[in-house]
């Protein structure tokens, strides 16, 4: 066990606290303030890892967040000022809210009835409501969401945020989606694209699959006890000892022996960090585990607590395209927002009852709005035109809200704040400047921001 | 783009740009402004602008004048004093009066260029209008081909035999390096058995080459390895990383390509048979426009199917904006075959110049007319479709037309006799029966003749000529704001002087003007490109690191003349890779044994002091656990995704309709974008919705989890074992035997005592675990 002691200490090399165990790309001594991964740490650091909570479908904001009193008056009527040049789909007259809204907290915040317990957290979120992106299709919204881009393959934001930061935790991987789904993009949407490869969302379980069957994959080989793996290894490190002539010195046969045995120290820290069971009844309950309707998204939050809490950089959660009500809405909108309602305000309570909020990001987003106007009797089609996201903790403005769309909830007005924009911002708030964490690839420096991006530095706390 | 370096070149291209400008002012103010463009703009062009410029001017002060106006310092102090010129800021920095302002810094300016400014100032300081364009730029950006490596001509090298060893011993020799000694044949013949056809040597293989001792017996192996099936395989999967191969559409709308298996298998084909690399890349560009007098059957498909490259790629098939769509698709196009052939990043010029290369917004649009004229989807409906061949010859097309005919008389014919039989029920019986029995007959001749129904039409995704046409520049790459006047389309203007233009019918499309122009065996950029991607092959890097970028932000080459000399030795043996590639392992470079120690003058092994230790890629890794374990289904060609084209591969509920626990080659796997069979990606596959510009070999914890746990490798390891066990009867015996298999040599002694001590407490298979993951094992040294 000496010998594996000493390992340990190699392990702790630079290479490895950057979290990249990879031979090209991140070799150990080749940081330095030329690197632009360490040029780009140079904001002030306000949050330290992102939980995204990601809305598949497009949740409505006219529903759920942007209350709008003349969409209520003005029901049926036709929409006063023209509708985009490209539409998903056509869309009628105007269509009111089916829910009522409510002021809440002392920030004020208005929410509607569909979320009554984060209702009761308002004065912890800060509002944009005057986000914007492009494309009218899931597939382009969410590769704009993720990755910056509807036209190229691009790293997606997880990764440019763990190839920015590292890692904290030798044993995990940095970046694990929940859930994610394999349409829309799919593995593009937590893809490493040109970043090195180890920046690459790890998925636990996909969309389709209950959440409580979500693992890593290969992470036990139930044939051999923990011992024999242990002998197992051992013999490994002896016959690749074996194989090397005395003389020889190899960087990359060492990262892969350092590999095996991250991988095994993976096995046994893995499977308590994903086992939610772990947890107290108390916060079990806190997070819905204990009902139907709140089990599998609230099984989700909790994990991202958990691996949150362990050091992963970016954990995303995925409420899986549930959110499309091009009809049903009523029936609908009012099935999703039960299903993450109270999981979502038991992870804000939870992540500020264990001071975890602080510097812990949430994100609540989904790929688009939807239209004010009415496609059939009872649904809405989508809207990137103007749609609301949240964020809390990490450093934002607590109980503030940013932006707003114009009288109906239809295009962004006010301040608004494009896709870019809100990249650029979450960069910022983990202490990087989108414009110097850049990539070369292909003989030119890439950005997640491309060349666009304004920090919105008044939803900073 | 942070970390600009101002150079020589950068400034003649601010000079270049500074008097383009001064053209255009002349003409608008041609009596106040004389005196100014001709005397004083170069003087600051010259002496100010590199400090006084450029996108962050010192002081604020911008004497490229781009705004219009006398340009205010940052402090707020005027330039010139217009009520007292004589005073004027800038002429006492000139003048070198005031220690404290001395401008320029580096010396003072000639008598007649101060007297310049003087009379300047005096006159009352003209300044130029606004220019209508941003400020120039300074940028590196060269006009023509400048003196960039890869612009200009091939060298000719003379070449000896040992052209290859000679250049790499030549840079060797200058670093006070030597080359390794050779390698021994077990080691030489593992590597180039992996590197050839992807698969390890056979224990047979192995010893066939230790009993034949003939000088010649490597060359002999090398040519058994070079006919075998499995090297287009090999290399056919090497070309489709290029070709960003797949089998669904990726992107928003993951519809199953189910036809491309037909373009992957004709990559395969056209390696095995050494196809010519010209051909081979005109195939790919224009192949529906490539037919020849009394092609057969055979080749005519192939043609159609070639044009898959310029089809497979991701497309935003549910992009309402359907221009869009179609401008998205092309730009998709340029950048595959410029990356693919050029190596160049042609579509960086789609919205603006290209920022390093000289290829600017006009180039782009005029390769992209090429494809804008160019069918490459069947319709634009709501999710609209790529474009597919039909790939069958007249004979099947008369087949069916004949067919349909019959059906259609015997359908008639059947009709007409159940129309009698109802008629007749008034009749007699015998009549009733008469017809009843004409009735059942002509049923029977319809349902034989549908039993001879002629196979459906087999499709291959591909391109072919559409609506023709020249496109605008798109300003800043949007389809909704054009430019004045159409680009004529057609190959970059790069190389004008050097290579011919080729003619570009009015009804035709360009697609084959532009695979002549490439390959031109003059072209300086394809044949060094195709050489570079062969060299890195074998030693992991190319010569140039970057081999989709030859551009002036790719690297140059460790060894510009082994390059020219590979290029040409292309070109020259008419275009065969086969050839090529024979050259290059039996150089003693190549055969030369592993690096063992890092040498600081060579550390990342780019000067080939030692041949460079690579891990397994993943096809290499997975088929070889196939063969050891002996249970490799070495079957070759067509589809494991059962699916037909066009249905989803993935949807909401994310269902993987890919099939992968066939004991097939990898390369026959599907390709599923946006779902890549995960093994595969924990391997560096990349992403295959982009060209791939040489795989990266990361080592992640992922890969030991699958090497430690994998059901894949538990299965091989227990048929290895099973194996083991019956071929020899003692554990010493045992040993040796996998050893051999795995490794292709026998143990040393040292790893021989670890492995019999493990054993002794220990079943075979977990040793054979453990082998599988040894370093002797996945790495090829």
């Amino acid at each position: 066990m000496t010998h594996q002691l000493s390992r340990r200490e190699l392990l702790r090399s630079a290479a490895i606290q950057l979290g990249a165990l990879t031979l090209i790309g991140r070799t150990p001594g080749t940081a330095s303030l030329q690197d632009p991964v360490v040029a780009a740490r140079c904001l002030p650091v306000r949050a330290k890892r992102v939980i995204f909570l990601f809305m598949h479908g497009g949740p409505s904001q006219v529903d759920t967040f942007d209350w709008k009193p003349l969409l209520e008056r003005d029901n049926g009527k036709p929409l006063p000022f023209a509708k985009p040049r490209v539409q998903f789909a056509q869309t009628g007259n105007l269509l009111k809210s089916p829910w009522k809204f409510a002021q809440h907290g002392e920030s004020g915040a208005w929410v509607s009835e569909l979320f009554p317990h984060i209702a009761r957290r308002v004065d912890d979120l800060c509002f944009i409501k005057s986000l914007h992106g492009t494309n009218s299709a899931h597939g382009g919204a969410l590769l704009s969401l993720h990755t910056g881009t509807d036209t190229f393959v691009r790293p997606s934001m997880g990764s440019w945020i763990l190839h920015g930061l590292g890692t904290e935790n030798r044993d995990l991987p940095g970046f694990i989606t929940i859930s994610p789904t394999l349409g829309h993009g799919g593995v593009q949407n937590w893809s490493s694209a040109f970043l090195p490869g180890s920046t690459q969302g790890s998925p636990v379980g996909r969309s389709g699959l209950p959440a409580k069957e979500a693992r890593l994959r290969h992470l036990t080989d139930p044939s051999r006890l923990p011992e024999a793996q242990a002998e197992d290894l051992r013999l490994l490190r002896d016959l690749n000892s074996a194989s090397r002539t005395s003389a020889s010195h190899s960087p990359m046969l060492d990262a892969q022996l350092d590999a095996f045995e991250l991988a095994y120290r993976m096995q046994s820290e893995a499977p308590s960090a994903f086992d939610v069971s772990k947890e107290s009844v108390e916060t079990q309950k806190l997070y819905g585990i204990d009902q139907p309707t709140t089990e599998d998204f609230g099984r989700q939050c909790l994990l991202a607590r958990r691996l949150s809490e362990r050091g992963v950089r970016f954990v995303q959660c995925s409420h899986s395209y549930k959110w499309d009500q091009h009809e049903n809405l009523k029936a609908g909108h009012a099935k999703n927002a039960a299903e993450v309602d109270l999981p979502i305000a038991g992870l804000l309570t939870d992540l500020k009852s264990r001071d975890l909020l602080k510097d812990t990001l949430v994100l609540w987003a989904g790929e688009f709005g939807r239209t004010p106007t009415a496609q059939g009797k009872d649904g809405r089609d989508h809207n990137p035109h103007g749609f609301t996201i949240w964020m809390a903790g990490g450093g934002v403005k607590p109980g503030f809200s940013y932006g707003a769309t114009d009288d109906y909830g239809f295009y962004a007005t006010q301040d608004k704040v494009h896709i870019h924009d809100l990249h650029a911002t979450i960069l910022a708030l983990l202490g990087l400047d989108h414009e110097k964490l850049t990539h070369r690839y292909a003989g030119r420096d890439f950005r997640l921001t491309d060349v666009s991006g304004r920090i919105i530095k008044e939803t900073f706390a | 783009m942070h970390q600009r370096e101002t150079t020589s070149l950068e400034l003649v291209a601010v000079l270049i740009l500074l008097w383009t400008g001064s053209f255009v002012s002349i003409a608008q103010q041609p009596a106040a402004s004389d005196t100014f463009e001709k005397e004083v703009r170069p003087l600051f062009a010259t002496h100010c602008v590199s400090c006084h410029g450029g996108e962050s001017p010192d002081a604020g002060l911008d004497f490229t004048f781009a705004r219009g106006g006398m340009p205010t310092s940052d402090a707020g102090v005027a330039v010139v004093d217009r009520k007292e010129p004589n005073k004027s800021r800038i002429l006492k920095a000139i003048s070198y009066a005031d220690p404290d302002l001395r401008m320029p810094p580096d010396g003072r300016l000639p008598d007649a260029a101060i007297a310049a400014f003087t009379a300047w100032v005096g006159s009352g300081a003209y300044t130029p209008p606004p220019t209508a364009m941003p400020p120039p730029k300074a940028t590196s950006r060269p006009e023509g081909v400048g003196d960039h490596w890869a612009f200009q001509p091939r060298s000719k090298p003379a070449l000896s035999s040992t052209w290859i060893d000679d250049a790499i011993d030549i840079k060797l020799r200058e670093r006070g390096l030597t080359r390794n000694p050779e390698a021994d044949r077990r080691t030489w013949i593992r590597r180039v058995t992996f590197d050839l056809t992807g698969l390890p040597p056979t224990v047979q293989e192995i010893s066939a080459l230790l009993d034949d001792t003939s000088p010649d017996a490597p060359a002999l192996v090398v040519d058994r390895l070079l006919a075998s099936p499995a090297y287009g395989e090999r290399f056919g999967r090497k070309w489709l990383d290029v070709a960003r191969y797949a089998d669904s559409n990726g992107l928003d709308e993951n519809l199953a390509i189910a036809n491309a298996w037909r373009y992957r298998d004709w990559v395969v084909r056209a390696i095995n048979s050494d196809l010519p690399y010209d051909r081979f890349l005109t195939l790919q560009i224009a192949g529906d426009l490539a037919g020849g007098e009394g092609e057969s059957d055979r080749d005519r498909r192939d043609r159609l199917i070639a044009t898959g490259f310029l089809a497979i790629g991701p497309k935003m098939l549910a992009e309402q904006d359907k221009e869009k769509l179609r401008m998205d698709t092309v730009d998709e196009q340029v950048d595959v075959a410029s990356k693919a052939f050029l190596g160049l990043t042609v579509a960086c010029a789609r919205c603006h110049d290209h920022k390093f290369d000289p290829i600017s917004t006009e180039d782009y649009y005029a390769m992209a007319g090429v494809f804008r004229s160019t069918k490459s989807f069947a319709n634009l409906a709501f999710v609209s479709r790529w474009n597919s061949h039909d790939l069958s010859n007249k004979e099947e097309i008369d087949a069916r037309a004949t067919w349909d005919r019959e059906h259609t008389i015997k359908e008639a014919a059947l009709r007409s006799a159940h129309a009698a039989t109802l008629r007749s029920l008034l009749l007699p019986s015998s009549r009733l029966k008469a017809n009843i029995a004409v009735g059942a007959a002509r049923r029977s001749e319809l349902a034989a003749h549908d039993v001879r129904r002629p196979p459906p039409a087999e499709q291959a995704p591909g391109v072919a000529e559409g609506e023709v046409g020249n496109v605008a520049v798109h300003l800043r790459g949007s389809h909704l704001s054009l430019g004045a006047s159409r680009i004529a389309r057609g190959p970059l203007a790069l190389w004008d002087d050097s290579l011919s233009r080729p003619e570009i019918p009015p009804s035709s499309s360009g697609r084959l003007a532009l695979a002549q122009w490439m390959t031109d065996p003059r072209h300086p950029l394809v044949a060094r490109v195709a050489a570079n991607r062969a060299w890195a092959a074998f030693f992991g890097t190319g010569l140039v690191r970057t081999p989709s970028n030859f551009g002036l932000r790719g690297e140059t080459p460790t060894h510009p003349e082994l390059l020219d000399a590979l290029a040409d030795h292309l070109v020259a043996h008419k275009w065969s890779m086969k050839s090529l590639h024979r050259s290059i392992v039996l150089s003693a470079t190549y055969r030369q044994a592993t690096a063992t120690v890092i040498d600081e003058r060579d550390p990342d092994h780019r000067w080939l002091a030692g041949f460079p230790r690579r891990r397994l890629d993943a096809e290499q890794l997975r088929d070889a656990y196939l063969s050891y374990s002996g249970e490799l289904d070495s079957t070759r060609g067509g589809s494991l995704l059962d699916v037909g084209e066009g249905d989803y591969v993935t949807n909401d509920q994310s269902q993987d309709k890919g099939r992968y626990d066939l004991p097939r080659r990898t390369l026959y796997l599907p390709v599923i974008r946006n779902a890549a069979y995960d093994y595969l990606t924990t391997f560096d596959f990349g992403d295959p919705s982009l060209p791939m510009d040489g795989r990266p070999t990361t080592i992640v914890p992922a890969q030991a989890l699958w090497l430690l746990n994998s059901p894949f490798v538990q299965a091989r390891s227990s048929a290895l074992t099973a194996w083991a066990t019956k071929s020899a009867d003692t554990t010493a015996a045992r040993i040796c035997a996998l050893y051999e298999r795995v490794t292709g040599r026998l143990p040393n002694p040292d790893e021989f005592r670890r492995a019999e001590a493990y054993l002794q407490d220990a079943p075979l298979d977990r040793f054979v675990r453990v082998l599988l993951a040894s370093d002797a094992a996945i790495f090829l040294k």
